[in-house]
């Protein structure tokens, strides 16, 4: 019982080294989930680090095992914001300002990035690699959102549903169709290995 | 529902990402630690600086209970009468009126009886 309020309730030097370990540990998982989100690395970053703001804000105290949850819960409101934002620029714009925006993000950072790898990663990577982050970006955001945290970061599905601020039998949905059109899409490149 | 192959493939999927993300630029990963520093530096700034909108808040909702109160508090005002119109109401002849409207059309009457004969009256007294 000691032990453990001492778990909860470390010295407050030890806590900020933890969460900053945390941090640490999602960040790049984080930015990848904005980046499937937003399609473009700057966005990606600016979402990473106001949900890191808001997570150390309102958070930092939270004992270690309900971190993960809320960090990504946190996240998660600031795509739907970008996405919200986004929804409302493009309405008050112009139809043809509207078309010059949708080329003004440049070519899609994950393609960029798989273009620029060295043939030796490329090959790492391979087909399957290229198939997935189709396969990836083509899944319904929210399909996607519950795929990478249940799979990925290895969320229950409570926890994914505290994240994602959705009921545990949708978690499973999604999770389930994501799986399947990741199978369809997936399984002759998967089979090829 | 969901078979080996889907185990696997789920597997193999996680492995892909997690060299993804190994493979991600260092310019991004120099980025990333400069924002989650960046985050941890601002919400101890922003801890820090009071924060001025729930004071506000607060503020706001005193000064309107405030109102409130004042406004309910107050008592109903009536507009006073005009003042000829009290002066028509305090008239004796209105009471009067009132009461017996016959009487003081027989008093008017008399008035300007009164009034015809008052020189005759003087004109005899003279002769």
């Amino acid at each position: 019982m000691t032990a453990q309020a001492q778990l909860a309730e470390p010295p407050p030097a030890s806590r900020e080294d933890t969460l900053d370990e945390f941090l640490r540990s999602v960040q790049r998982r984080a930015f990848m989930l904005a980046r499937y989100a937003t399609r473009n690395d700057d966005d990606a970053l600016d979402i990473v680090q106001d949900a890191m703001t808001a997570f150390v804000r309102h958070y930092r105290t939270k004992p270690a095992g309900q971190r993960a949850p809320l960090f990504f819960r946190s996240l998660n409101n600031r795509i739907i914001d970008f996405h919200r934002q986004k929804k409302r620029r493009s309405i008050w714009q112009w139809p043809w300002s509207r078309t010059e925006d949708m080329h003004s993000d440049g070519p899609d950072p994950m393609a960029v990035e798989a273009s620029n790898r060295q043939p030796a990663a490329q090959a790492e990577h391979g087909e399957f690699g290229h198939a997935l982050q189709q396969a990836l970006q083509n899944l319904p955001e929210r399909q996607r959102q519950v795929f990478l945290l249940r799979a990925w970061q290895g969320l229950s599905v409570a926890e994914t549903a505290l994240a994602l601020d959705i009921s545990s039998g949708s978690i499973k949905t999604h999770y389930f169709r994501a799986l399947n059109t990741l199978r369809e899409q997936l399984e002759q490149h998967h089979d090829k290995q | 529902m969901t078979s080996n192959n889907d185990f696997d493939l789920q597997d193999r999927i996680v492995r892909q990402l997690e060299m993804e993300q190994n493979a991600l630029s260092p310019a991004i990963t120099l980025r990333l630690d400069r924002t989650r520093r960046q985050a941890q530096t601002d919400s101890a700034t922003t801890q820090r600086t009071l924060n001025p909108w729930p004071w506000l808040a607060t503020a706001g909702s005193v000064s309107l209970a405030l109102l409130l109160i004042i406004e309910l508090s107050q008592p109903s005002v009536v507009p006073p009468p005009d003042s000829l119109d009290l002066d028509l109401l305090t008239l004796s002849e209105f009471d009067l009126l009132d009461q017996d409207p016959e009487f003081m059309l027989w008093l008017a009457e008399q008035e300007e009886d009164l009034l015809n004969e008052a020189p005759s009256l003087t004109t005899g007294e003279s002769s």
